[in-house]
């Protein structure tokens, strides 16, 4: 038996050694993975299963997996972060297309205008752009306020109000998400052989056919890889709610990397903290697995 | 090849996994890691061998790091440059003693000192408020000052001052400043709404009652586009002033020994709905559900409405440069008065100490190296200190006199500080669970008692939770 797994295990060695240049090559990107992000699920994997605060660990088993089942709150979180994905990343993608076709055309000069306009979201500190639409969004100074009370409605607590916080708060997720997706739109649409339009025209497609079955398609792995992408950062939705709503209105906004902040590093509960990230990563990676699955088949053209 | 891979990537995560366990929890998996119990760890710790405390002052080496929030500014000066002043006088003495000091944002900092108190790189010596180092002192983190304080040391700190930094008999934080926290007024607003004589400002505790109050908020709400009273509940930031407002119906927020949550009593309950019903009838500032502590000052800055919470000494100063930069009204006069109070019951103040704390990371040399710095900078540099940040006084024997007559007033207030609950343990947990009830009060989501008892309940289980730990 020993010899057995000894005589495999030479002959991983040795496979190995034959493809060195290989390993070599992935060597530091694998390193860095390894430390930075499988190191640290482990170690929450871990964690997850252990009463942990600052000063002690005691074994607790599933525990922290089943306080989290019959929290009201953290229920709350985890429905809002599927809303936030739900409403982001359609908007993401049709807003983000829409407007990749619009600027597509233009001559180049405009169309790096637009793509610079449009990234400056994403290259901006988040807390720089949270705090501008706090300020926007504020009931009493708001521009927004200020602006619908002079064309005759009535104030809004934009922040405060039940209706209104969440789909306040999409806005703001929305401006930050489409940056990316607009660049990346607007460069696939360019690697689009025009050669493929002039064959459609000679067999008299309109505009929308063109879209329909040359435009759309051709986009459909960079769309995959937005969807992802989107669906991934929204489920991460944080820095806005801490920095705008801090989950308010009772709860109405609070997401579960949110909850995961304040249960870590403000209450210390190490344990719980991790045993949320573990739902949240398994979450993120079911549906992602989904979207490779469903949607990734006729990719190839 | 593929097989290859995915069995070397097993065999990583194999290892990784066992490697982990190892480091994460060394030989405490499967057992309780007891908390380290201040009362017994703290007699050892702090028996300081007559050696070491008669050691040669000049002979005494130690790399000592310092955090603080950015407490002092002297005018023209950087955060951290009044405490590096006061390192170098302490060098004098103890020359081989080296102090890096590190200023933390408040924003971010309470989160920081957690993550280095977990990941055992806790600096020696913190400058914060009490509320915070005596959690740290309670989960037996820090060092007492028991064994370098003398009586006479002791008996010259305010008795209420003094309360707010001791726990179980241990002294933990070593007082500097403080800071009563009242209402502040703009009394511009009241004299163009000639109603002035409303407030109590010539009592000489300035104590109302919540009939006078609502007269006053009534005469002044009638300004066009003025509110009379801030409020907020966006976060938890100054959630213990609007509890100290409930305080003043007569309720409490926990017992004497933090065991039971009792805010939720008839005069707690008359407290909310009296916040409620004045949010409805337009006395309080629209919006408030979603408004934080800091955002109120710009709304009472910019005379919108006329009283605000968290009246504290930094705002006349404040006001003053404001005129001079034209960003408020030339004519804007701050005045501070008590908290409404019930009938038959007496004003609460609330209000909070700052000082040092040393934490205990396992070297009793540098912990007392530490400690004697701490008293070095809140005890010689007491008075300057205050004087910087315009607070109140700890020491009885204080020579800090303000020319500013509400900074004096408000300097007295200190010796009447009522009990926030602030020392109950989990209390950082227990004022995250304020605000998103008082949110649902105001919205009109739950109803006053319903938020009341909600908040209740949940502030009852953290306590369960820390005091059955």
């Amino acid at each position: 038996m020993e010899v057995k797994y000894l005589k495999k295990f030479r002959q991983i060695v040795e496979k190995m050694k034959k493809g060195k240049e290989g390993y070599l090559f992935i060597a530091p990107s694998f390193i860095i993975f390894m430390i930075f992000t499988l190191f640290p699920i482990v170690k929450s994997l871990i964690i997850s299963l252990f009463e942990y605060d600052l000063s002690s660990y005691k074994w607790i088993g599933i525990n922290n997996y089943l306080v989290l089942i019959e929290d009201k709150v953290f229920l709350k979180a985890l429905i809002n972060s599927f809303l936030f994905a739900l409403f982001n990343v359609p908007l993401t993608i049709i807003l983000s297309l829409f407007i990749s076709i619009t600027i597509h055309p233009k001559k180049e000069a405009s169309k790096s205008f637009y793509r610079a306009a449009f990234y400056l979201p994403v290259v901006s500190s988040i807390v720089t752009i949270t705090l501008i639409w706090k300020w926007i969004y504020h009931p009493i100074f708001g521009i927004l306020n200020f602006i619908i009370e002079n064309i005759g409605f009535n104030r809004i607590n934009w922040l405060g109000d039940y209706d209104f916080a969440f789909p306040a708060l999409v806005i703001v997720l929305l401006t930050i998400s489409i940056g990316q997706p607009i660049l990346l739109y607007v460069a696939s649409l360019g690697s689009i052989p025009k050669t493929y339009y002039e064959v459609g025209r000679i067999e008299g497609v309109n505009r929308l056919q063109e879209y329909r079955y040359i435009t759309w398609p051709l986009l459909k792995p960079t769309t995959l890889y937005i969807l992802v992408m989107t669906t991934i950062a929204s489920f991460q939705t944080f820095a806005i709610v801490q920095l705008m709503t801090g989950g308010g209105p009772f709860y109405t906004t609070s997401t579960i990397v949110y909850q995961l902040y304040t249960t870590a590093f403000d209450f210390v509960k190490l344990g719980l903290a991790s045993a949320m990230g573990i739902i949240l990563t398994l979450i993120i990676v079911l549906i992602s697995v989904f979207q490779f699955k469903f949607l990734s088949t006729d990719i190839e053209y | 090849m593929k097989k290859l891979i995915s069995k070397t990537f097993i065999l990583l995560v194999i290892i990784t996994l066992t490697l982990t366990m190892f480091s994460a929890c060394g030989n405490s998996i499967g057992k309780e890691t007891p908390v380290k119990d201040s009362a017994d760890n703290q007699t050892e710790k702090n028996d300081y061998t007559k050696e070491s405390s008669e050691l040669d002052e000049k002979n005494e080496v130690a790399d000592l790091v310092l955090w603080t929030y950015p407490f002092f500014i002297p005018e023209g000066k950087k955060h951290g440059d009044f405490e590096k002043e006061i390192i170098k006088e302490f060098q004098k003495d103890y020359p081989n003693v080296k102090v890096n000091i590190e200023t933390i944002a408040w924003d971010g900092g309470p989160e920081k000192v957690n993550v280095a108190i977990a990941t055992k790189s806790a600096p020696d010596i913190l400058i914060d408020a009490y509320m915070r180092i005596m959690e740290y002192g309670m989960k037996g983190h820090l060092v007492s000052f028991n064994d370098v304080m003398t009586e006479e040391d002791k008996n010259d700190i305010y008795p209420k001052v003094l309360e707010q930094c001791t726990f179980d008999g241990k002294i933990y934080q070593y007082p500097w400043t403080s800071a009563a926290v009242v209402m502040a007024v703009n009394k511009e607003l009241f004299k163009k709404a000639d109603a002035e004589d409303l407030l109590p400002l010539d009592r000489p505790n300035r104590e109302w009652t919540i009939e006078e109050f609502e007269k006053a908020l009534d005469a002044v709400s009638k300004l066009d586009g003025v509110y009379g009273l801030t409020c907020y509940a966006g976060n938890e930031m100054g959630d213990a002033s609007i509890r100290m407002f409930i305080q003043n119906f007569g309720a409490d927020v926990v017992n004497s020994d933090y065991t039971k949550v009792l805010i939720n009593d008839d005069s707690g309950y008359k407290g909310m709905e009296w916040l409620v019903n004045a949010y409805k009838k337009g006395w309080i500032i629209k919006g408030a559900e979603s408004l934080t502590s800091s955002d109120i000052f710009d709304i009472w800055f910019q005379g919108k409405a006329a009283i605000t919470f968290l009246g504290s000494s930094w705002m006349p100063d404040r006001i003053e440069s404001m005129k001079k930069e034209g960003t408020v009204s030339k004519d804007f006069e701050v005045v501070f008065v008590n908290m409404p109070h019930a009938e038959g019951v007496s004003t609460k103040v609330e209000g909070q100490t700052s000082g040092v704390c040393v934490f205990d990371n396992d070297d009793n040399q540098k912990a007392l190296i530490s400690k004697k710095l701490s008293i070095f900078m809140a005890k010689n540099y007491h008075d300057e200190g205050n004087l910087l940040l315009g607070r109140a006084p700890v020491r009885k024997s204080s020579a800090v006199k303000y020319e500013n007559a509400e900074l004096r007033w408000l300097s007295g207030t200190i010796q009447n500080l009522a009990d926030t609950g602030a020392l109950a343990p989990g209390y950082s947990e227990i004022r995250k669970k304020w605000f998103p009830e008082f949110q649902a009060a105001l919205t009109g989501f739950k109803t006053p008692k319903e938020a009341l008892d909600s908040f209740a309940k949940e502030a009852q289980k953290v306590l369960d939770e820390h005091n059955n730990k």
